[in-house]
């Protein structure tokens, strides 16, 4: 549809109506504010934590290590966030720019490139930037006088860097939150776990959303025997417990960060195909669906544009609820020694270096992998709760 | 305060929610008085504040964010506004009941009729289990269901609309109340079940003396029942008057648009008459009078537009709050 | 249309049952019978009334001709197809060229979608028509039932229920459908805009030529609104003749009964109203014989036997009673 009326007759989309009562809550916006304190410090993890210098000059020349010294992934990291902050830009201009009754096919339209240009863009990443091991070791450089002036990150330690010399040490100046068994900085490997965390639950919950979604939508828009068999299959998954389902799986396959995620993934799903089973269910009875099936219009139309939207907020409540599950989930697979393989870096498996082989008790490995673990995780879910209030206010007034 | 035989008097009730979005005004300034042994009917359209009005009476507004910010309600002597809370839990279903729309959720669906209609019992008397068992099956039967003794252990979902709204006036007079709120009783039940309910409603109320407060926003329903009616618009009321009087010759234009809209049996017209514009949302009432936008007389008179008129009474028994009413004086 | 005798809709013998279904194998162990075997016609231009208390079939009966809801037996023939029959090519045409209004106007519109996107989903799909094109189509759509343009950009949940069952008309008369089933479109409305409803849907009508099958459960409504109407009960047409006819000889007790449970408006005529006994019985236990025996005061020995046939008792008067027509003898 072409531009026809002036701002003052938009309607109030549910969507903004959900934003408007969630951003009431202090809580919520506090919570807010450190999932985006979370993810800058995730994406900028080698620049705020990393042995290589911004800018050092040796033998009177500059160099710029850090950034040569970035990986493909780091280069990918960037561009997804990048992408993914010009979407919100999109997102908020088009609430103001663009009508509600075009907004919909706008805002698809505008996914759909992202995501054209997202796809092709980490496949360039990934082919085009060089793979280079930068061993060099700069702090050494200036303390030998070779380099005369050098500015390092907030945190000059690599993740993956190993000092026997400091190892197992308490918090200090140097190393503010202690090093580990090899002598690694612990804060360093806090920022550069803080991905792995971040990426297991967002990914993890993407995968389990996509398959719950389809599944329940078809469960629940079919019914009959479909649903009948399907839920059988469903009632196994949910009979067997997780954890030790994706420990056994886990023993099978590589130690790989992404398939921690996939596995992860497929093995949480069921709930949300529950729950869009339930909706659908509801929704299919609903006058406004039954009024859709009767224009004759296609069931495509019917399933995204009539039910899925109204189906949908369970699911984007138990998403945030099952990012934080993810998150706890991978640490406890690191912890018990399941998860990804070392040097890279993860909080669970930080927590398990908290008693050394010696058997000494580390606190500042435990107490400071475990607070990062248990904020997080409490982030994810006071904003499930609080997305939840903000969907239902009925549920919040009656409490 | 009784002394022409009401039983119940309602002075001057204001009652606001405040919510979010603004101050909604759901009842303003409202007064009348329902007579010993009468049906009083209060009618109006969704959102004109009638069911407001009932709940106030009871005390059961729920605060926040709804707050009683003016007015008197008597009952006999005493003003049920100032009552300590269990005051009015003694008042509350034992002198003045409640029957309620909805007979399908108003019933707990995992207690037997019998058990719920004991508990209303012995809230209010003190009677052993089988005194007040008893009591439970005779007031089945006296509220017309057939079978009270299989019935009374039987689960509201093995009952129909019908007798489950039966189930909830036997609850409701169980104590004998003097004044029996009845809010929408019949319109979540067909045609043929409403006349039965409402002529159980009226048995009743012959046996028992007792006051009906009926809201309803059914005309039809008021012309065969009531004594005295209140037309209910946007908060206000709009016209006061007996039965007849009110029917026959109607003073508030909207009382006058809604006879005239109503389809009748014995209509041949083409079209209807109709009342233009929409029912006022309580949070955006407009200024002035508030029919006056879809008023045929008032809608582009200023002084509608501007000053609100104010109930009065322009011939003995008719109340009406309308600048153009005859003998309203303007 | 040769088989239809110039009638757009003939509905023959239209049976839907649902079957209960009970333990771990869902094994059927009997049916509710929500329509019986119903048959009416409505020629292009009329309007026929289904009239009957909750429960009685007529909404199920009018989703089935939707194909909402499968049906057991029986044809409901349209513009000469057999809607029940048609295979999806078929039942798409048809579906552009009859369409339905709801009875609550709050959940029969999607609350995420715009009042633009309600009204214009259809056309964009159907018709292809998009941009200016469309947004002029929907502009004129609203204003013909009476809103403004400007409510384009609105969302559902900032309208009136009367307001919003205007949206529902707008939408069910975009592709400018032959055949409107309107479902108690006016029994959740406030009464002083019911009125207002029932003369949009005329005017409507008389300037596009509708069609109309409709449903209510109150008679005066439609008495003043339909041609003909249809009394239904427990699943069955009990009567059927013009508004007129019932109006003014209602046949069988249960339409009697109807007509007298209306309230007068007019306390003079207090007390003339009679309640009337008894409650439709259970469909999962309907009685043997006439349906409506156990609420009959005129019921024999016949009438618990036998279930008595739908039959012509006078020029376009059926009726489904033996008392009736004895009486008509």
């Amino acid at each position: 549809m072409a531009k026809t009326y002036e701002k003052k007759d938009w309607g109030v989309s549910y969507g903004e109506m959900v934003t408007r009562e969630f951003m009431k809550n202090k809580l919520n916006v506090a919570c807010l504010v450190f999932i985006v304190i979370m993810f800058t410090v995730a994406v900028l993890a080698p620049f705020i934590a990393n042995d290589k210098p911004f800018i050092i000059r040796i033998d009177g020349k500059m160099h710029y290590p850090i950034f040569k010294d970035l990986t493909p992934n780091d280069y990918s990291v960037f561009f997804v966030a990048a992408l993914g902050l010009v979407q919100l830009a999109l997102i908020r201009r088009n609430k103001k720019v663009i009508e509600p009754s075009i907004r919909g096919s706008v805002l698809l339209k505008q996914i759909k490139i992202n995501a054209l240009i997202l796809l092709t863009g980490l496949i360039l990443i990934q082919v085009f930037t060089p793979r280079r091991l930068d061993a060099t070791d700069y702090k050494a450089m200036v303390t030998s006088g070779k380099a005369t002036a050098a500015v390092f990150p907030p945190v000059p330690y690599g993740y993956a860097r190993t000092d026997l010399k400091v190892r197992e040490q308490p918090p200090s100046k140097q190393h503010w939150l202690g090093t580990d068994d090899v002598g690694s900085d612990v804060l360093c490997r806090l920022i550069h776990g803080s991905r792995i965390s971040l990426s297991v639950g967002f990914v993890a919950v993407g995968i389990s959303s996509i398959i719950g979604v389809f599944i329940g939508a078809i469960l629940g828009y079919f019914g009959g025997k479909v649903d009948f068999i399907g839920m059988r299959v469903v009632e196994i998954m949910m009979a067997i417990p997780t954890f030790f389902l994706i420990i056994t799986i886990v023993a099978f396959f590589p130690r790989s960060l992404l398939n921690i995620m996939v596995i992860i993934g497929i093995t949480s799903w069921t709930g949300n195909a529950r729950f869009i089973r339930a909706e659908f269910f509801k929704l299919r009875k609903q006058d406004f669906v039954q009024a859709a099936v009767s224009l004759g219009l296609p069931l495509r139309n019917i399933l995204f544009k009539h039910m899925l939207p109204n189906g949908i907020a369970p699911v984007l409540v138990s998403a945030t609820f099952g990012i934080a599950g993810a998150i706890f989930i991978e640490a406890a697979l690191s912890f018990l020694g399941f998860g990804v393989a070392p040097p890279t870096p993860s909080w669970g498996q930080m927590l398990s270096l908290g008693v050394s082989t010696t058997g000494r008790f580390l606190w500042w490995l435990s107490i400071f992998p475990g607070l990062a673990i248990f904020f997080t995780v409490l982030t994810y879910n006071l904003v499930g709760e609080g997305l939840r209030d903000a969907i239902d206010p009925r549920l919040r007034k009656a409490a | 305060m009784s002394d022409n035989g009401d039983i119940l008097k309602v002075n001057n009730l204001s009652v606001s929610f405040f919510t979010e979005d603004g101050t909604a005004k759901a009842v303003q300034d409202v007064s009348f008085a329902i007579k010993k042994g009468k049906t009083f009917a209060l009618v109006g359209e969704s959102g004109c504040g009638k069911s407001v009005t009932a709940l106030s009476i009871m005390r059961l507004i729920p605060t926040p964010p709804g707050e009683i910010v003016n007015g008197e309600i008597f009952f006999g002597p005493r003003d049920l506004l100032t009552l300590n809370k269990k005051r009015m839990r003694g008042i509350r279903g034992n002198k003045i009941a409640m029957v309620f729309q909805e007979p399908m959720t108003s019933l707990n669906p995992v207690y037997t009729i019998g058990d719920q209609i004991i508990e209303a019992i012995k809230l209010h008397q003190t009677k052993s289990t089988e005194q007040a068992w008893a009591d439970a099956v005779e007031m089945l039967r006296r509220v017309g269901i057939p079978d009270p003794q299989q019935r009374v252990s039987e689960y509201p979902h093995q009952m129909s609309g019908g007798m489950r709204q039966r189930v909830m006036i036997a609850m409701a007079i169980s104590c004998e109340p003097s004044v029996l709120i009845a809010d929408e009783p019949t319109t979540a039940l067909d045609v043929t079940i409403q006349a039965q309910i409402l002529d159980l409603l009226d048995q009743l109320q012959e046996q028992n003396q007792m006051s009906i407060l009926l809201i309803t926003h059914d005309l039809g329903i008021v012309a065969e029942r009531a004594d005295d009616v209140a037309v209910m618009y946007a908060s206000r009321l709009a016209e006061i008057a007996d039965a007849k009087s009110l029917f026959d010759d109607p003073l508030h234009p909207y009382t006058q648009g809604l006879l005239k809209s109503l389809p009748r049996l014995d209509f041949e017209g083409k079209r209807l008459h109709t009342v233009p514009g929409n029912v006022p949302d309580p949070l955006h009432f407009p200024t002035g009078c508030k029919f006056h936008p879809r008023c045929p007389l008032g809608c582009d008179d200023r002084r509608c537009q501007t000053d609100e008129p104010e109930l009065r009474e322009v011939r003995p028994g008719r109340c009406v709050a309308c600048w153009y009413a005859p003998g309203y004086g303007r | 249309m040769p088989n239809t005798n110039g009638k757009l809709l003939r509905v023959d013998g239209l049976k839907t049952y649902f079957s209960i279904k009970r333990g771990l194998l869902q094994r059927t162990i009997g049916h509710i019978k929500a329509v019986d075997g119903i048959s009416f016609d409505i020629a292009p231009g009329q309007t026929l009334g289904l009239v009957g208390e909750s429960g009685c079939g007529k909404t199920t009966a009018a989703r089935t001709i939707l194909r909402l809801i499968p049906a057991t037996a029986g044809e409901a023939i349209f513009d000469g197809t057999d809607i029940l029959q048609a295979d999806k090519q078929k039942l798409k045409q048809i579906r552009r060229n009859v369409s339905l209004i709801f009875q609550d106007p709050y959940s029969s519109l999607n609350p995420r979608m715009t009042v633009g996107n309600i009204v214009g989903e259809a056309l964009k799909v159907h018709k292809g028509i998009t941009g200016a094109e469309l947004v002029n189509k929907v502009k004129m759509l609203l204003e013909k039932v009476g809103l403004s343009a400007q409510h384009i950009n609105r969302y559902p949940h900032e309208f009136s229920g009367g307001q919003r069952q205007r949206i529902g008309v707008a939408r069910a008369l975009a592709l400018e459908p032959k055949l409107v089933i309107c479902d108690e479109p006016v029994s959740a409305l406030d009464v002083s805009i019911q009125s207002q409803i029932l003369n949009l849907l005329k005017d409507l009508q008389d300037e596009f030529g509708l069609t109309y099958l409709f449903i209510a459960h109150d008679l005066a409504v439609v008495k003043f609104f339909c041609d003909t109407i249809a009394v239904m009960y427990m699943g069955k047409i009990v009567e059927k003749a013009s508004a007129k006819q019932i109006y003014q000889k209602p046949l069988h007790p249960y339409t009697k009964a109807l007509m007298a449970a209306i309230p007068k408006v007019d306390p003079a005529q207090r007390g003339v109203r009679k309640a009337f006994g008894g409650e439709v019985p259970s469909l999962l236990n309907p009685p043997t014989g006439c349906p409506f025996n156990p609420r009959c005061s005129l019921a024999e020995s016949q009438c618990l036997k036998n279930i008595p046939e739908l039959t012509e008792s006078s020029e376009g008067h059926f009726v489904a009673c033996y008392k009736a027509h004895k009486k008509e003898e």
